[in-house]
């Protein structure tokens, strides 16, 4: 085997080790992130959250606002994708189908612009 | 004797594939969080999720969840982040509903703190030797299971002028005005109990504050910040169940008459005699 495939192959191992060790055994750790990147189980308890405070308050903008942090998605689908796969007990499936309910139809506001 | 080579393009292929695939596993195409706790949310992030949690139990008033899922936020201090996070809220100029609901979350967390402190330290209160106390009449009946401990006269607890060391931060200024009177029903907390609350009018905890408690013609005075491990606006007094207080505040307040030890029920059916909360604020 020549030389310069003895080194290709080395560098192709070199590699496969540096990517296993990269993302497997040290990934990059990261701090500072946003809610999006929560965890599924956390995002299913945060969108429960929302859902508990709109029965409060009934502010369906401020729901609004708090699962924008979740996603780009509309609201609604965020609701239904985290009743599909959130672990809720039928209470809590009752009041995140209400807010489902009552946010399908909600389209932002755009805040009027001064003259 | 032949000499054999080192084999140095395998070495130097090797080291060059590492760092390639250190420089493309950390810097290029790292790996993507998917499934963060909210523990390593941005802080501002952080505020929204602990202002939602308090949102949802002004809400469902579940504090045991509530509690959950304040711990997955890894605060160090889940009262101290919760007030900080209202105080900076109030400086905002952020709606009232979420500086209340932050505000009594905090006051919800902190009472239970309190309450766990003085369950685990009242039996102190109970086997001291009694002294000469102004305080007369039988006490009320004690349950089966408390007799042992409720056989002497209950004694107030803090009849004593705060040391020179207390940092006594009495606010001049308005009077104190009685923001709360709650009757709290709780096995955790000693029959009888009067816990006093005192804060400025920023709302936060003033030591060294003298109350004045009166019955029956006796008066007694204990004062505020004697327990800082319970919070510097505290003081407590141990009321006898069968007589009726007025309380006032020596710097300034309107005078809590009627004030007695409520009559509650445990879940057995079984009676006992709860406590009073009075919370006094600086208007």
């Amino acid at each position: 085997m020549s030389r310069w495939i003895q080194t290709l192959l080395a560098i192709a191992l070199g590699l496969a080790a540096g990517l296993f060790y990269g993302w497997r055994i040290a990934p990059v750790e990261y701090v500072d992130l946003a809610p999006n990147t929560l965890h599924a189980d956390y995002r299913a308890e945060y969108t429960l959250m929302v859902a508990e405070a709109y029965q409060n308050d009934s502010d369906l903008n401020l729901a609004a606002r708090h699962l924008a942090l979740l996603g780009s998605a509309h609201p609604a689908e965020i609701i239904q994708e985290n009743l599909d796969n959130g672990n809720y007990d039928q209470k809590e499936i009752r009041i995140l189908e209400e807010l489902l309910g009552e946010i399908e139809a909600w389209q932002p506001t755009l805040a009027e612009s001064a003259p | 004797m032949k000499k054999i080579p080192a084999p140095w393009h395998l070495i130097i292929g090797l080291i060059l594939g590492l760092g390639l695939g250190l420089v493309i596993s950390w810097g290029i195409a790292p790996v993507e969080t998917t499934d963060a706790p909210p523990s390593l949310l941005r802080s501002d992030f952080k505020d929204k999720y602990r202002a939602l949690i308090a949102y949802a139990y002004a809400s469902t008033d579940d504090f045991d969840r509530a509690k959950d899922r304040l711990a997955s936020l890894n605060d160090s201090n889940s009262i101290e982040a919760l007030q900080s996070q209202a105080q900076r809220a109030l400086a905002d100029d952020a709606s009232p509903e979420s500086v209340d609901a932050l505000a009594a979350l905090a006051a919800d967390l902190e009472y239970e703190t309190i309450a766990t402190q003085i369950t685990a330290t009242s039996t102190r209160f109970f086997t001291q030797t009694p002294r000469a106390s102004t305080q007369t009449g039988t006490p009320s009946t004690p349950s089966p299971t408390e007799a042992a401990t409720l056989t002497l006269t209950p004694i107030p607890i803090n009849t004593r002028t705060p040391p020179a060391t207390t940092e006594a931060s009495l606010t001049p200024g308005a009077p104190y005005i009685l923001q709360t009177q709650d009757e709290i029903c709780s096995t955790n907390i000693s029959e009888g109990l009067m816990m006093v609350y005192v804060s400025d009018a920023s709302q936060k905890a003033v030591s060294g504050v003298e109350i004045i408690i009166e019955w029956d013609g006796n008066e007694e005075h204990f004062f505020t910040g004697l327990k800082p491990e319970l919070g510097n606006g505290y003081a407590d007094f141990t009321m006898d169940t069968n007589r009726s207080y007025s309380l006032r505040l020596a710097a300034g307040s309107t005078a809590t008459t009627e004030l007695s030890a409520p009559p509650c029920q445990d879940d057995d059916g079984n009676h006992y005699w709860g406590s009073l909360r009075l919370r006094f604020q600086q208007p």
